[in-house]
C-alpha cells in the first residue's frame, strides 16, 4: 500500500471502476480500517493513525491519521489524504466524510477523473454520495499531468453524476496558465455522450465570406431534447444564426435545423436568407414514421452560402413524409412528396398523396409465392402544360422459386393493371409521335420472367493458401406485351413526360431488371434474353476476395422505344471488385456498346490503405452520346460539350508527431480544367487539436467555354480534445467542395 | 479444370437452425431476410439459448456526388446502402458484420419526382441484393468461428501455464463475523 | 455487566496447581472461568491474587486463542481473542496480546496488542511489524431496514 512520501505519488491502482463493476449498495458495505494504531471509545470516538487505510466496497481512502466520531458517524482524515471511488481520485490534506449521507468534503485538493479524461485542483471539493460533485475555486483540463496547454479555472464547477456536462461559473479559459477569455457561465461536455463533433470556436477566412467565426453553444434542455445554437459572424456577409434542435420521442427521433441570415451584405437586394431542414425517423412496433423536409429562401441560396441544409450542387430539395403500418407479410404506407426546385422555371410533379399496399403470401403452395403490390397515386403540379392525374396500379404476381446449392430457377408471371384519370389542358406530344392524351385510360400488360442460374465451384491452392472459386452463369427470358401507351403522359411519347417515370441508367444490375424505367407511366415492351455470369474468389477463411460479372441482352423483338437504328444486342455491362489482403481495394464498372463499338461509360476506383496511410485514386468516363440518350430532348451543351472524363486523388497520412496531412484533387480531363481541391494540416496533441485547411472549387458558369472561376477558403479550426466524444477537427465537405472520399467497397468489411 | 456443381451453400452447420431478430421486426429488410434464409434451406425457429441468432442491427442509406459536369452541376450520384447484423453462436461468441452495396446513376434536374422514385427503387433493389450478400457472408462465419476456437484453445493453454504461481494475497483477514445480518435470511 | 466484579469467580479445569508462596493458582487443559457475565476459555490460566486480596486478582489466560466474553449493561456482547489474555478484575482492565481480536455488535478490531478498559469502554490497539491494526465497522443499524428486522430476530 501507499508509502507516505512527502509528495503524494498517485496511487498505482488508480484505475477506473466502471459503474457495472462497483459494489452494489456501497453505502451499506462494511467499512474496513487498517492502521498502525487504533484508539476507540465505543459509541463515541475512534482515532486511527499510522498509514491509515479505509475501504468501503470499491471506495478507498488513505491518510496519515483518521478519526471516526461514532454517533454522528463522521470521519475526518488528515495528512496525505488520497480518496478514490473508482470514478474520481482526489489527493488533499484534509477530508471530512459523513458515513450516513455520504457527504464528503476535501480541502486544497488535486483531483483526477479516472473513467474520462479530466483533472485539476480545487480549494474545496464537495461530493454528496454518488450524485453530485462541486469544486470551489477549481480548475479543469483534459491535458495529461504537467501539460499546461489549456485549462478552465472557475469560481465554481458543478457536475451532476448522471449528466454528461459540467457547469462552470465565471470560468476563465487559460493557456499556459495565462487567462485568454472570460465567460459568466459555460457548460462543458465531460463524458462521451450524444454530443459528437462539438467544435469549439473555429475561425476561417474565405474571399467570399471574409473572416468567419463560429462559436457553438450547447443547451441540454432535457435528456430527450437538446439544442445547439451557433452564431456565425462573417465579415463580408453579416451574422448568421444556425440552430439545431434534436429530440427523442417514443415516435422516433429527429432534428430541426435552421440557418438565418437577416441581411446579406453581399446581396443587399435580397431580404433575409434562410434555410430549414426537419428530419424524423422512428419505428414503433407495426408503425414506422419517416420525414425529410427542407426549404430555403431563394434558389441561389446554396451558391452563395455554405449550408448544412443542402449542397451547392443540389438541383431540388426533397420535402417528403410518410407513415406506414406493417404486418409480418404485408405493409401499407401513406406518403406525400413535394420538392423545392433550385433551377429557374422548372415545375415538378408532387405526390399528393400516394398510398401503397403490398401483400405477400410466401409459400401459398410449397412451390408458389404470391404477391400483390398495389398503389394509388395523385400527381399534381403547377405547370398548365403538364397534366395532373390519379393513377391506380395493381400487379398480382405468381412466383415459383426453386433453389438448390448448385442451381436456382424462378418463374414469375404477373399482370400489370393500371388505370389513369388524367386532367390536362393541351399537353404537346413530341413532333413525330402521334400520341394524344385521353381522360381515362386502362392498361393491362401481362409479363413473364424466367430466370435460372447455375453455381459451379472448385477449390485450388495458390500463393500458399487455399482458395475456392465459383462461376455463376445466369440467363433470363423476359416477355412484356407491347401495348399502346400513347394515351398516357409518358416520357417516351411526350418530351419531359412521365409523372414519376424516367429512364433508368442501365448497368450490370439493370440488365436483369424487368422495367427500364423508374416507375410505370411507361412499361417498355420486352421479348429478350439476358445472359451473364459472375465469378467469385474466396480465401481460406471463406471471405470473398474478388468478383467479376458481365452480361448482355439479346432482343428477339427490337424494343420500339429505341431511337432510329435498331440493335439486336444491348451493350455489354461489366462490374468487378477486389479486396487484396485487406490493404488494396479495387472496383470498376463499364458498359460497352458492341453495336457502335464504343464505351458508353466506365469508371474505376482503387484504394490503398496501410495503418494510418490511405490513398484513393478514381477515374470516371461517360460518353457524350450516352448522356444525350438519358436526357432526351434536352440541350446538354450547357452541361458538357464532350461527355465526362474526370480523375481524382484523395489521400491522408500522418507526418510526424501529432501532425497529419489530408489532401484531395479533382480534374476534368475533357476540358483539362481543375474542378476542386482541398488540403489540410492537422496537429493533434493529447488534449487539443488545431487544423489549417485550404480548399478551392469551381464556380457554376452558364457558358462552359468561358474561363473557369473558383472560390477558395482558408479555415483555421481549434478544438479541445477529450471534451465529449473526440471532438477533433474532422473534414467537412460543407466547405463548398462537392467531391470527397468515397467508400463503395462491398468486400472491405 | 476441376469445376463441379456446388455441393452446399457453405453455411457453417452452427447456422442450419437459426432465430432471426431485428431492430424493425416488421420492416422490409427483416421480411426479405426471412425469405433468403428460407430459400437457403435454413430452419427458422424462435429465439432460444441453444440456437444461433442473427440479429439485424440496422440499415442506412446515403448519397454522395461522384462527378460534376463542366458547369459544376452534379453529373453522377452514388447511392450507398449498408445493412449491419450480428450473428451469435451459443458458446462460440458473437460476430458483427456489415454489408455494403452501392449504385450510381446520372442525375437529371427535370424529373425530381422520378429521380426520388428511382432512388427508392434502387434502395429496394440493394436491400434484396444485401440479403443475398449476407447469405454469402455467412460462409465467412466458418473461418471466424475457427479463429475464435483457436484463440480459446490458446488462452486455455496459457492458463494452464500460469497455474503454477498462486496469486499473491497480502494476508487473509476474516472480514466479519456476520453473526447478525445473515441469520435473518 | 458492571456488577460482574462483585460476583464470585468459578474456574473449572482438568487439573490445577496451587503455589501458596506466590499466591498463584495455575489451571490447565480446557479451563473455563466464569464471573457473572464474564467467561474466559483457555488452555492454561493463571490467577494471581496479590497479598491474597479478594476482588483485585489478575488473570492471565493462554490459548490458541484464549477467548473472553462479557455482556455489557446495554445488552451488547463483547468477544475477545488472543494468544495471551491479561484481565485485571479490580480495575476492569483487559490486555490481549499477539493475534488479538475484539468484536462488539459486528464491529471488530484486530491487532498485535489490544488494551480495553471495560468500564470506560476505551480500547487501544497497537500493531507491530507483522500485524497491523484492522477495524471492521458495520454500517449503522438504523439506516438499513433489513438490519432492523434481523436484530429483532436475534433477541
Amino acid at each position: 500500500n501507499a508509502e507516505s512520501s512527502d509528495e503524494p505519488c498517485p496511487d498505482s491502482e488508480a484505475r477506473c471502476i466502471p459503474a457495472s463493476e462497483q459494489t452494489q449498495d456501497v453505502n451499506n458495505a462494511p467499512i474496513r480500517v487498517v492502521a498502525d494504531r487504533a484508539e476507540a471509545q465505543t459509541n463515541e470516538k475512534a482515532i486511527y493513525n499510522g498509514n491509515v487505510e479505509v475501504t468501503q466496497g470499491h471506495r478507498k481512502m488513505t491518510a496519515d491519521t483518521a478519526t471516526l466520531r461514532d454517533p454522528e458517524r463522521i470521519v475526518t482524515a488528515q495528512g496525505d489524504v488520497v480518496f478514490n471511488d473508482g470514478q474520481m481520485m482526489v489527493t488533499s490534506d484534509y477530508l471530512q466524510a459523513n458515513l450516513e449521507n455520504e457527504d464528503t468534503t476535501l480541502n486544497n485538493a488535486q483531483y483526477k477523473m479516472l473513467c474520462t479524461p479530466g483533472r485539476g485542483e480545487a480549494k474545496r471539493v464537495f461530493k454528496n454520495g454518488t450524485t453530485f460533485y462541486e469544486l470551489e475555486d477549481g480548475t479543469y483540463t483534459t491535458c495529461p499531468d504537467e501539460d499546461k496547454s489549456w485549462r478552465f479555472s472557475a469560481s465554481k464547477i458543478e457536475k451532476e453524476d448522471s449528466s454528461l456536462f459540467a457547469d462552470l461559473y465565471h470560468p476563465r479559459f487559460e493557456v499556459m496558465n495565462v487567462p485568454i477569455f472570460y465567460l459568466p457561465y459555460l457548460r462543458v461536455p465531460v463524458e462521451d455522450g450524444r454530443l459528437t463533433g462539438f467544435l469549439y470556436p473555429s475561425v476561417s477566412w474565405s474571399d467570399r465570406d471574409g473572416i468567419e467565426m463560429e462559436t457553438p453553444f450547447y443547451w441540454n434542455i432535457h435528456p430527450q431534447l437538446d439544442a445547439t445554437i451557433t452564431p456565425k459572424y462573417m465579415s463580408e456577409r453579416g451574422v448568421q444564426l444556425n440552430t439545431n434542435i434534436r429530440y427523442l420521442t417514443p415516435l422516433g427521433s429527429g432534428s430541426l435545423y435552421s440557418e438565418y441570415l437577416p441581411d446579406d451584405q453581399r446581396n443587399p437586394e435580397l431580404d433575409a436568407r434562410w434555410g430549414f431542414n426537419w428530419t424524423h425517423s422512428g419505428v414503433q412496433g407495426h408503425w414506422r414514421y419517416q420525414a425529410d423536409y427542407s426549404k430555403v429562401s431563394d434558389i441561389s441560396y446554396f451558391q452563395d452560402i455554405d449550408s448544412d441544409v443542402g449542397k451547392r450542387e443540389d438541383n431540388t430539395l426533397l420535402q417528403t413524409g410518410e407513415i406506414s403500418y406493417r404486418g409480418l407479410d404485408w405493409n401499407s404506407t401513406v406518403r406525400v412528396r413535394d420538392f423545392q426546385p433550385l433551377t429557374e422555371n422548372t415545375s415538378v410533379y408532387r405526390l399528393m398523396p400516394q398510398v401503397d399496399f403490398n401483400y405477400y403470401a410466401p409459400q401459398v403452395m410449397p412451390w408458389l409465392d404470391v404477391s400483390v403490390p398495389a398503389q394509388f397515386s395523385v400527381f399534381a403540379n403547377d405547370d398548365p402544360d403538364k397534366p395532373e392525374a390519379t393513377r391506380t396500379h395493381l400487379a398480382p404476381t405468381l412466383t415459383m422459386p426453386f433453389t438448390r446449392p448448385w442451381f436456382n430457377a424462378t418463374a414469375e408471371a404477373s399482370m400489370l393493371y393500371t388505370h389513369y384519370d388524367q386532367r390536362f389542358d393541351d399537353a404537346t406530344p413530341d413532333a413525330e409521335s402521334t400520341a394524344t392524351l385521353s381522360k381515362s385510360v386502362e392498361r393491362k400488360i401481362p409479363t413473364v420472367r424466367l430466370h435460372s442460374g447455375l453455381v459451379l465451384e472448385r477449390n485450388f491452392w495458390a500463393m500458399g493458401g487455399h482458395f475456392s472459386q465459383t462461376i455463376e452463369p445466369q440467363v433470363q427470358y423476359l416477355y412484356i406485351k407491347d401495348v399502346e401507351q400513347g394515351d398516357i403522359y409518358n416520357p417516351v411519347n411526350f418530351s419531359g413526360g412521365g409523372y414519376d417515370t424516367a429512364r433508368l441508367q442501365t448497368d450490370y444490375y439493370g440488365l436483369f431488371r424487368s422495367n427500364q424505367f423508374s416507375s410505370i407511366d411507361y412499361i417498355n415492351p420486352a421479348n429478350q434474353l439476358t445472359y451473364g455470369a459472375t465469378t467469385r474468389f474466396y480465401d481460406g477463411g471463406y471471405k470473398e476476395r474478388l468478383n467479376l460479372s458481365f452480361g448482355q441482352i439479346y432482343y428477339f423483338d427490337q424494343p420500339s422505344n429505341q431511337d432510329a437504328d435498331t440493335f439486336d444486342y444491348s451493350s455489354w455491362a461489366l462490374e468487378g471488385e477486389a479486396n487484396i489482403d485487406d490493404y488494396l481495394f479495387l472496383r470498376a464498372s463499364m458498359q460497352y456498346d458492341s453495336n457502335l463499338s464504343e464505351m458508353q461509360f466506365g469508371n474505376a476506383i482503387a484504394e490503398y490503405r496501410h495503418q494510418q496511410f490511405y490513398a484513393q485514386t478514381s477515374y470516371r468516363y461517360v460518353a457524350q452520346e450516352y448522356i444525350e440518350s438519358t436526357l432526351p430532348n434536352r440541350d446538354i451543351s450547357a452541361l458538357t460539350d464532350d461527355g465526362l472524363s474526370q480523375a481524382g486523388v484523395v489521400t491522408g497520412f500522418p507526418l510526424w508527431g501529432g501532425l497529419s496531412f489530408k489532401g484531395q484533387y479533382w480534374r476534368d480531363l475533357t476540358q483539362d480544367v481543375m474542378l476542386e481541391n482541398q488540403f489540410s494540416l492537422t496537429y493533434r496533441s493529447d488534449c487539443w487539436v488545431v487544423g489549417l485547411s485550404y480548399n478551392e472549387y469551381l464556380l457554376s458558369r452558364s457558358d462552359i467555354n468561358t474561363d473557369p472561376e473558383y472560390d477558395n477558403n482558408v479555415t483555421l479550426s481549434f478544438s479541445l480534445l477529450g471534451l465529449g466524444a473526440d471532438s477533433g477537427f474532422n473534414f467537412s465537405t460543407d466547405s463548398g467542395n462537392a467531391l470527397g472520399y468515397r467508400n463503395p467497397f462491398a468486400l472491405k468489411n | 479444370c476441376g469445376f463441379a456443381l456446388r455441393g452446399s451453400y457453405n453455411l457453417p452447420d452452427e447456422v442450419d437452425k437459426v432465430s432471426l431478430t431485428s431492430f424493425d421486426p416488421y420492416g422490409e429488410l427483416t421480411r426479405q431476410m426471412r425469405n433468403a434464409l428460407r430459400q437457403h434451406k435454413v430452419d427458422l425457429v424462435s429465439p432460444s439459448k441453444e440456437v444461433a441468432n442473427i440479429h439485424l442491427l440496422g440499415e442506412s442509406n446515403s448519397e454522395q456526388t461522384l462527378s460534376l459536369y463542366q458547369n459544376s452541376r452534379v453529373a453522377e450520384k452514388e447511392f450507398r446502402y449498408v445493412a449491419r447484423y450480428r450473428v451469435t453462436v451459443p458458446g462460440k461468441g458473437s460476430y458483427t458484420y456489415n454489408t455494403t452495396l452501392s449504385r450510381n446513376f446520372l442525375d437529371n434536374p427535370l424529373t425530381a419526382l422520378a429521380k426520388s422514385v428511382e432512388e427508392d427503387k434502387l434502395v429496394a433493389e440493394m436491400r434484396t441484393e444485401a440479403t443475398r450478400q449476407i447469405m454469402r457472408q455467412l460462409s465467412q462465419l466458418k473461418g471466424d468461428i475457427a479463429e475464435f476456437e483457436r484463440q480459446q484453445a490458446e488462452q486455455a493453454a496459457m492458463k494452464d501455464l500460469e497455474q503454477g504461481e498462486t496469486p499473491t494475497e497480502p494476508n487473509v483477514i476474516i472480514e466479519t463475523r456476520q453473526t447478525e445480518t445473515n441469520t435473518a435470511q | 455487566l458492571s456488577s460482574d466484579t462483585e460476583q464470585p469467580i468459578y474456574i473449572e479445569s482438568e487439573s490445577q496447581h496451587l503455589d501458596m508462596a506466590t499466591n498463584t493458582v495455575t489451571f490447565t487443559q480446557n479451563v473455563v472461568l466464569t464471573q457473572g457475565s464474564i467467561k474466559i476459555l483457555a488452555d492454561k490460566l493463571v490467577v494471581i491474587r496479590p497479598q491474597g486480596q479478594e476482588g483485585d486478582e489478575t488473570i492471565e489466560a493462554y490459548g490458541k486463542p484464549a477467548t473472553f466474553e462479557q455482556t455489557m449493561d446495554d445488552g451488547k456482547e463483547i468477544h475477545g481473542e488472543a494468544n495471551k489474555l491479561r484481565y485485571e478484575v479490580g480495575n476492569e482492565f483487559l490486555k490481549m496480546s499477539t493475534n488479538a481480536m475484539l468484536e462488539q455488535s459486528g464491529n471488530q478490531v484486530e491487532g498485535n496488542v489490544i488494551t480495553y478498559e471495560i468500564d470506560k469502554q476505551q480500547l487501544v490497539a497497537e500493531s507491530d511489524s507483522t500485524k497491523r491494526v484492522t477495524t471492521i465497522l458495520q454500517p449503522s443499524t438504523k439506516k438499513s431496514s433489513s438490519e432492523d428486522s434481523s436484530t429483532t430476530d436475534a433477541q
